[in-house]
């Protein structure tokens, strides 16, 4: 089952080291969120044990892995983004971005070529 | 405790006051670089940490406030209450007598009856609870201290899971704004939804915060401010200081951004304004961009423009003067600065302090350099330490008295601290004899000189030089009496050259009119008549008549010391001069402080009383036994009488030039012509081995002519007419009085003996004396230890 509690900040980060890693002993991970995101060891753990009990992660023997990939979490992640600020249209939200002119030319390009790749699978 | 809380109290009231001081220079420097205001903050932090300070001259400071003794006055709780004393009428001299004895002119003298509607009596000695203020003190450091330490420690929590971006910068979604957190490895915390513009700003303010110092200083300033939670005014002070912090901050980030334009100012205050939320409690310790009052901030960033270079000159010299000054504390100049202003004819109370003035200051610590009298107390600091004079109830021991007639100075010692006090004899000062043989009249003189400086009357030389040569030439004389005041005792007068029935030559005074009945004029005016005598050999006597009443007295040369003391030298006379001339009446006319300091001042000393009654013997009822108050400061230390202290013979009355000795007999060897009585009982109360030491009070007296007399005689002896009766016993724990009785018929015996106990001396009785009191109330203060008389 998927699960559906919030992430902070915190749990994304430690997860996409564990999507980048698993499966990763604990040890191993504590190193992995020292180095890139300054934790203590006793801060890693903690979240560690706060994602497995939302379901994101499993712990089994010191060895961590995701249960959720990547992919998923990104689509709930935009999907909360747009139910809450956007009133669930995706034009919306792009076109907050397009009007502020936030965008580059390379992220157009890129848009333009996913938006081409969707249609022609649909 | 004492020390620490009124430590405590100085040092924060000095920081108030300083910051009192920043505040209005704050005012002035509104416009300059807002960094020379936090450098004087840190004046005020300084004064809140440091109890000492450099002296300078120039101070901000007061010495009352620098030298703890406003601290005192706050703190302390004992309190002179003003009381109305009635001026007392003194009984009329004995005026019929014609020839006076030497008793009465040497003795019985008495300060003048000066304005004293008001006098002072100290409430009883409450004390400050330190104790409790300390708790109170305490409990509300802590609950700041506990506060800031929670405060911290939850926002630590909080930004736990906070992300590095870079180097000491994280991110965080759990906090509502950017902050600065940490103090020796402070960290930035940053919020997500900043816009790189916003971040770029948020950075360059924090890290100005981290580079200026302020992760330390802030906490800092806290942490002094939980020990001086009971000051508001420092809280404002904080208030300000933090607001300050701040906006230097923001000076220092507009000045290191390029070229100062404009827009980069207007994007930074439009970050400020994003950003910026309600001033809520002063957090102490994270240093939040945006926290603090951002309107003033905001529009102090628009307005900011860098001063020109002779601006920034001056308010960094001016800082820095300014600085020091708040930073230093008063020079002493060695005599404290006195704290109530004492009215000329007020008496002074129980810890009140006089200043004198300095001229007197160094001849009187030179005068009381001279200890060698003293076994306990040893005054080997080169010079008095501080020039306090101190009026003040002695608690302890480590007390000795210097007798400089006519002042008493008690000197105190305690630990590596030795103060003098000033206390006034009554009238019945010893004779004129050098306390121990030449040191110390030199001093003393020195002493007089420089208070007779202060009081306009002419010096004893300028008098002896009036001397007449010719003792029939009037003129001179009368020129003389003159000089030595006469005229402001009596007004106008004649005087007149006598041969009495005897042959004596007198010389007699005529005042024009009766002066007023002042039962101290007839004591200054024989003071005069024998000064008179001293400077001028022919004459054997000198006196007065008054119009009105026919009445007069005489004094005669025999008053004088050494037998009359023909042919006075200068030196003679310098040492007379002071005795006789600047007493009391001169009094009047010193100024206020050296009256205050001695004239008017009492003493006020442990007083016992009878606590109990041991032992009355059956015929106790034939004595009259008034309350003997007691006084004793230590058992080495003086013994002073109320005169309601009843004799055998009546009260002891310490007028009639009864001068009482106490004198530790237990000790001494008995001298042989005065063996101890046969039949003698041995003390059935008070077993030998327990008794400490044991003292009798006696009276010298002429053996001879049984007269009781000036002259001071050394044989004085137990159980003879000199004795009063009277035994004090000290043991272990306690202190007896006892009396003992030598009937006609009956060998001597005790009648009567009683435990005393401490009296707390609060009420009237035991003060000793203050002007106008009636004479059968003076007290005589002696020193006990050795022999006064040479």
């Amino acid at each position: 089952m998927k699960p559906t509690a919030p992430l902070s900040l915190a749990d994304h980060r430690l997860l996409e080291l564990v999507w980048d890693a698993q499966p990763v002993s604990s040890a191993q991970l504590c190193k992995l969120a020292q180095e890139h995101l300054g934790w203590k060891r006793t801060t890693t753990y903690t979240v560690i044990k706060r994602l497995s009990d939302k379901g994101y992660l499993k712990n089994e023997a010191a060895v961590v892995s995701a249960l959720v990939d990547r992919a998923e979490v990104q689509r709930a992640d935009g999907q909360e983004v747009l139910q809450r600020s956007f009133h669930g249209s995706l034009p919306s939200f792009l076109a907050a971005f397009l009007q502020a002119g936030t965008v580059t030319d390379q992220e157009a390009a890129e848009i333009e070529e996913m938006l081409a790749a969707y249609r022609q699978r649909h | 405790m004492e020390l620490f809380c009124t430590t405590l109290f100085t040092m924060s009231l000095a920081a108030a006051l300083v910051a009192f001081g920043v505040m209005a220079v704050r005012f002035f420097l509104y416009k300059a670089p807002r960094t020379l205001v936090c450098l004087l903050w840190l004046v005020v932090l300084f004064r809140m940490a440091c109890p000492v300070s450099l002296s300078l001259p120039v101070s901000l400071v007061p010495q009352g406030v620098a030298d703890g003794s406003a601290a005192q006055f706050v703190l302390t709780s004992s309190r002179p209450s003003p009381l109305e004393i009635p001026p007392v009428e003194a009984p009329e001299a004995t005026t019929a007598d014609p020839t006076p004895t030497a008793t009465e002119e040497e003795s019985n003298f008495t300060p003048p009856d000066t304005t004293n509607e008001t006098a002072t009596v100290p409430t009883p000695e409450s004390g400050t609870p330190w104790a409790i203020l300390f708790a109170v003190w305490l409990a509300g450091t802590l609950v700041g201290l506990v506060w800031g330490l929670v405060s911290y420690l939850r926002l630590r929590r909080r930004v736990a899971e906070a992300v590095r971006v870079t180097g000491n910068v994280y991110e965080s979604d759990q906090i509502p704004s950017p902050f600065v957190l940490g103090i020796f490895r402070p960290k930035i915390y940053l919020t997500l939804a900043l816009s790189p513009q916003e971040k770029h700003y948020v950075l360059l303010h924090e890290r100005a915060h981290i580079r200026r110092g302020d992760c330390i200083v802030k906490p800092l300033a806290y942490l002094l401010l939980c020990f001086h939670w009971f000051n508001p005014v420092l809280w404002a002070a904080y208030r300000l200081l933090c607001l300050d912090l701040e906006t230097a901050c923001d000076q220092s980030v507009l000045r290191s951004l390029p070229k100062e334009d404009p827009e980069e100012t207007a994007g930074y205050a439009q970050a400020l304004l994003h950003l910026s939320r309600e001033p809520g409690t002063p957090a102490a310790l994270p240093l939040a961009f945006g926290e603090e009052d951002a309107k003033a901030r905001i529009s102090l960033l628009l307005s900011y423009k860098r001063p020109p270079a002779w601006v920034l000159a001056a308010a960094l010299v001016l800082c820095l003067l300014v600085g020091t000054v708040f930073a230093a504390n008063p020079e002493t100049d060695g005599v404290r600065v006195d704290w109530h202003r004492v009215s000329q004819g007020a008496m002074v109370c129980q810890g009140e302090e006089v200043p004198l003035p300095d001229s007197l200051v160094q001849p009187l610590a030179a005068l009381l350099e001279d200890t060698r009298r003293s076994a306990y107390v040893s005054c080997d600091d080169p010079g008095l330490p501080e020039g306090t004079i101190l009026l003040s109830h002695p608690e302890d021991s480590g007390v000795s008295y210097r007798l400089f007639p006519p002042y008493l100075v008690q000197v105190r010692q305690q630990g590596e601290e030795t103060t003098f006090r000033l206390a006034v004899l009554n009238g019945k000062y010893s004779d004129y004899h050098a306390i121990d043989g030449n040191t110390v009249y030199p001093r003393w003189i020195s002493w007089y000189r420089a208070a007779e400086a202060l009081t306009g009357a002419p010096s004893a030389q300028e008098v002896y030089a009036l001397a007449p040569k010719d003792a029939e030439d009037l003129a001179g004389l009368k020129a003389l009496l003159d000089a030595l005041g006469v005229q402001e005792l009596v007004g106008p007068y004649t005087i007149q050259r006598q041969t009495e029935y005897d042959g004596r030559q007198t010389l007699v005074l005529l005042p024009d009119q009766t002066p007023e009945a002042d039962g101290r004029l007839q004591q200054n005016l024989a003071q005069r008549c024998l000064l008179l005598l001293a400077l001028v050999p022919e004459l054997d006597r000198a006196g007065w008549v008054f119009p009105d009443t026919g009445v007069g007295l005489r004094v005669d040369r025999a008053s004088l010391p050494r037998d009359g003391l023909s042919a006075c030298t200068l030196e003679e006379f310098s040492y007379l001069y002071p005795q006789r001339h600047l007493g009391w009446w001169n009094c009047l006319s010193l100024p206020n402080y050296v009256c205050c300091s001695s004239a008017y001042v009492g003493m006020f000393r442990p007083a016992y009383e009878v606590a109990q009654v041991l032992y009355q013997s059956e015929d106790f009822s034939r004595y009259r036994l008034g309350p003997p108050y007691v006084s004793l400061s230590e058992i080495f230390g003086e013994f002073l009488f109320s005169p309601q202290f009843a004799t055998l013979w009546g009260p002891l009355d310490l007028d009639q030039d009864l001068r009482t000795y106490l004198r530790a007999w237990r000790s001494e060897a008995l001298p042989d012509r005065d063996p101890v009585p046969a039949g003698h009982p041995a003390d059935p109360l008070l077993p030998e081995e327990a008794v400490r030491e044991a003292w009798y009070l006696y009276r010298p007296y002429d053996p001879d002519t049984l007269e009781t007399g000036l002259q001071e005689y050394a044989g004085h002896s137990l159980w003879s007419e000199a004795d009063t009766g009277y035994r004090l016993y000290e043991t272990q724990d306690a202190l007896y009085l006892a009396f003992w009785d030598r009937g006609d018929s009956r060998p001597w015996h005790l009648a009567w003996l009683a435990k005393l106990a401490p009296k707390a001396a609060s009420s009237n009785d035991d003060v000793f004396f203050y002007p106008g009191m009636d004479r059968d109330d003076l007290v005589n203060l002696y020193e006990w230890e050795g022999d006064l008389h040479g």
